[in-house]
């Protein structure tokens, strides 16, 4: 029963949530994302405890990476720029993001646990702070995504975020600068990933039931 | 309408910006946005959750078209 554990966390539940609104929406294929996604998390579980505590990954933390940073943003904005010139949903976009998806993905199934085994059970201070934001534009972004359904002839009234973004991806520089933050955003997220493997990164807070949060600010001082 | 739908989300991506800079330049109990993925990146589901998200954003505006 240990190995369903991963049941108990919210990722499986959110991605199951939005399945259902993709049901809604009558879109196949992210349905298959999403839906496929929370399959993979659940075999994946399967082959450890959740948290993968590999033991491979030790001390190690990722430094140096912003000194650095202006080699990959002049990677990214290259991409960026020449990446935009295809048309919107052209087969070349189509392709670009899909390669990208797979390279992530490679990614994380392969990407080192932590060693720390009391680390999966720690709290962030403050974490709520975050929450109440996110699931508050969540809400309000579901509630545009109903009145639409509810009524569609009204539908400019209450326009999701897909329906204010996705007519400024047209032209080429909007394009390019989305692509620069979304490259940059999957950059960001990959120096986090693998730095999250380390027992002590910097900044971080550990008391002895485990909280672990808001000591970046010691680490800068 | 349109023009208050449009509001709340403003509000939101600023809740958002301002939170990050409470939390780097005061001393409240908040964590910054690279603490709390650090934090959520802690669990394998939400290491593949999360970088999923981040590629059907991608797939959404660049791929499909939305």
């Amino acid at each position: 029963m240990a190995r369903w554990s991963v049941l108990r966390e919210p990722t499986v539940p959110i991605l199951l949530a939005a399945c259902v609104v993709h049901v809604v929406r009558r879109d196949v294929l992210d349905f298959a994302v999403f839906f496929g996604t929370s399959v993979v998390i659940i075999v994946d579980s399967r082959r450890g405890d959740g948290s993968r505590f590999d033991g491979h990954h030790g001390d190690r933390v990722v430094t140096g990476h912003w000194q650095r940073a202006w080699l990959p943003l002049i990677g990214m904005t290259m991409f960026a720029g020449v990446a935009a010139l295809a048309g919107s949903a052209s087969l070349a976009d189509r392709l670009i993001v899909t390669v990208i998806g797979i390279a992530a993905l490679v990614i994380v199934l392969f990407a080192p646990g932590s060693k720390d085994p009391r680390r999966a059970h720690r709290v962030l201070a403050g974490w709520q702070v975050w929450a109440v934001i996110g699931v508050a534009a969540c809400l309000w972004e579901l509630t545009s995504f109903i009145t639409q359904q509810i009524w569609p002839l009204n539908q400019d009234a209450h326009p999701a975020i897909s329906d204010l973004v996705g007519p400024m991806l047209v032209t080429w520089f909007p394009r390019a600068v989305f692509l620069l933050m979304w490259a940059g955003a999957g950059w960001w997220l990959l120096q986090l990933l693998l730095s999250s493997g380390a027992s002590t990164e910097p900044g971080e807070r550990h008391t002895r039931f485990g909280t672990w949060g808001a000591g970046h600010r010691e680490a800068r001082q | 309408m349109r023009s208050i739908t449009i509001a709340v989300y403003v509000v939101c991506a600023l809740a958002l910006m301002v939170t990050e800079i409470l939390a780097r330049a005061t001393r409240l109990h908040v964590p910054t946005l690279a603490a709390l993925f650090r934090w959520m990146l802690r669990r394998r589901s939400a290491q593949i959750g999360i970088v999923m998200a981040w590629w059907w954003i991608g797939w959404h505006f660049l791929g499909s078209g939305a």
